[in-house]
């Protein structure tokens, strides 16, 4: 056998009939938890995961409901983290969020019933009311929100957690309007509104539909897919071991593993931040050195975390796809954004891409993909991370909410625009007319490369610390060219 | 319309939207379009536009479930639901 031939049957052993009989054995099932909590041991979500695992293994026809069963561990971890602790006012929280979500799942569940004009605009409405909840909290005087008043603790969760819980809503109303909601039960809209197998607040595996079609209820699929979770869970540790490498060997940055701490005073490469900081102190090609391997690192640091949550979703038999999948082998700038943070694009196009493409300019197929890539990669990911970041915004202030806007409104805005150009040459690609393109290795490398090239520049106006202002980073994109 | 004659015209479609490197006829009427590489996720959108132009479909009432749109038998059952 090859060394080609080896890698494909070891990187797919999911696929390996003997194995999946094996695995859906009960001694099987036993050796996949096992491993499963092996591998996930570094991880402080092995303690939630593991018992949740073994009861899933154990009993799977009653999967939503253990999996439900550890929502409420989710929801007091996530009120708990949030410095959050009087019995009353833990109680008035947890009956406001699992309220707000049942409330959402009973108008999705009577979607039809809704009036028109909210049928239509489902998500516009719940994000207006949304926005005005988080606004009430804003606006209410210390009095009523001060510790151990009976109204703070609700007020509060508005601010700290509606920013999480509003596209899941979302996905719950968009099941409503698909009309899988009406045959559905609480439990079915809990189960990723509160995910055991943890999240972000990017809802990776989607909601209910998706879910419910990824979900694999036979032993062997169910095995399959356990199998398809443990390969995963076995690249994390390979992501986070090659994010170490280069944090020691290249960054020169200390590294914290199970309580130690690992420093190597070998190379220090400057991190882009500091580059764009201070471009003249840096070699010109270090400069682009550390440009790729800022895409490098950033893309192993959503890989890991990512590969993690999807890897316990398949372990659950809900066997979805990867929320990174080799972006860096990506040869078109649309085909990278598909692979590198799968779930959050999807969310864009679910929410905003696909509402706006319906909706306008019809008869103009050109501007239609343009407004409606400008609605997704550029509006909706800055609404987004707006969103998300609320209070620290407010806390910032104006001015600094600007300049910390400003930047990304620069990446986001040629995100969009790389989008559109990307989407119209592959679209000339297709059809039977169309020549089959010879992929040489030199003419795919190529391709990899614009891509990367294209990624690195925009991630100059994305690069950390937020301190950086638009000036900064545009003078420095500048100086790229000598200019 | 009969339902062949609605899987002709969709077919006819797909011929012009597809991967250059995948012929229509190796695939079944259930399997996953995109799933097996007879078009891309983007693909989705011209298949939008034609359900729109030749069929008379609105989906700005219903929203788009990608789910309805993944292979030739969904797509003909979308049809046969809301078509004109």
């Amino acid at each position: 056998m090859s060394l080609a031939q080896r890698y494909a049957s070891l990187s797919q052993l999911h696929e390996d009939p003997r194995l999946i009989a094996f695995a859906a054995t009960p001694r099987g099932r036993a050796l996949t938890w096992l491993v499963a909590t092996l591998l996930l041991a570094p991880n402080s979500m092995v303690f939630s995961i593991s018992p949740i695992l073994a009861l899933v293994l154990i009993a799977p026809q009653w999967r939503t409901q253990i999996l439900c069963l550890g929502s409420i561990f989710v929801l007091d971890r996530q009120l708990t983290s949030n410095g959050l602790s009087g019995t009353g006012e833990l109680a008035a929280m947890y009956a406001f969020i699992v309220g707000l979500l049942y409330l959402t799942y009973l108008a999705a569940r009577s979607y039809r019933s809704l009036p028109h004009l909210v049928q239509r605009n489902s998500q516009i409405v719940l994000h207006a009311l949304i926005g005005a909840l988080m606004a009430l909290s804003f606006l209410l005087p210390d009095s009523l929100t001060g510790e151990g008043r009976p109204a703070a603790a609700a007020i509060r969760s508005v601010r700290l957690l509606l920013p999480y819980f509003v596209w899941r809503m979302g996905y719950i109303l968009l099941a409503g309007r698909r009309g899988s909601a009406a045959g559905s039960s609480f439990l079915d809209h809990l189960l990723y509104c509160l995910p055991v197998y943890g999240s972000t607040g990017v809802p990776y595996g989607k909601g209910y539909d998706h879910l419910k079609r990824c979900r694999a209820d036979e032993p062997l699929a169910l095995a399959r897919s356990a199998l398809a979770g443990i390969k995963l869970l076995v690249l994390v540790w390979l992501w986070v071991a090659a994010r170490d490498a280069l944090t020691l060997f290249v960054y020169g940055d200390p590294v914290y593993r199970l309580g130690s701490v690992l420093e190597l005073d070998v190379f220090h490469l400057p991190r882009l931040g500091e580059v764009i900081a201070n471009p003249g102190g840096v070699p010109y090609v270090l400069i682009w050195v550390s440009m790729f391997l800022e895409l490098v690192d950033f893309t192993l640091s959503l890989a890991g975390p990512g590969h993690t949550v999807v890897g316990c979703l398949r372990l659950f038999g809900f066997n979805v796809f990867r929320n990174t999948y080799k972006p860096l082998l990506a040869q078109s700038i649309v085909d990278f954004w598909n692979r590198f943070y799968h779930y959050f694009k999807e969310l864009l196009v679910e929410f905003f891409f696909f509402p706006t493409y319906v909706s306008v300019f019809k008869s103009y197929p050109r501007l239609r993909i343009f407004t409606a890539i400008m609605a997704a990669a550029f509006f909706g990911n800055l609404y987004f991370h707006a969103l998300r970041d609320t209070q620290e915004l407010v806390d910032l202030g104006l001015g600094a909410t600007i300049a910390h806007i400003g930047p990304r409104s620069v990446y986001c805005f040629l995100l969009a625009v790389g989008i559109f150009f990307s989407m119209m040459r592959e679209q000339q690609r297709r059809g039977a007319a169309a020549v089959p393109q010879e992929q040489s290795p030199l003419r795919a490398f190529r391709r990899i490369a614009g891509v990367w090239l294209f990624y690195a520049i925009i991630h100059i106006w994305n690069a950390r610390p937020i301190e950086l202002t638009i000036t900064q980073r545009t003078r420095f994109f500048f100086s790229l060219f000598g200019l | 319309m009969s339902r062949d004659e609605r899987r002709r015209r969709l077919t006819a479609f797909l011929e012009t939207i597809r991967r250059p490197d995948v012929e229509l006829d190796t695939i079944d009427e259930q399997d996953g379009l995109v799933g097996s590489g007879l078009i891309d996720s983007l693909a989705l959108l011209e298949i939008i536009t034609f359900l729109e132009t030749e069929f008379g479909m609105d989906f700005s009432e219903s929203g788009v479930d990608p789910d309805e749109l993944s292979s030739i038998a969904a797509i003909l059952d979308l049809i046969e639901r809301r078509g004109r």
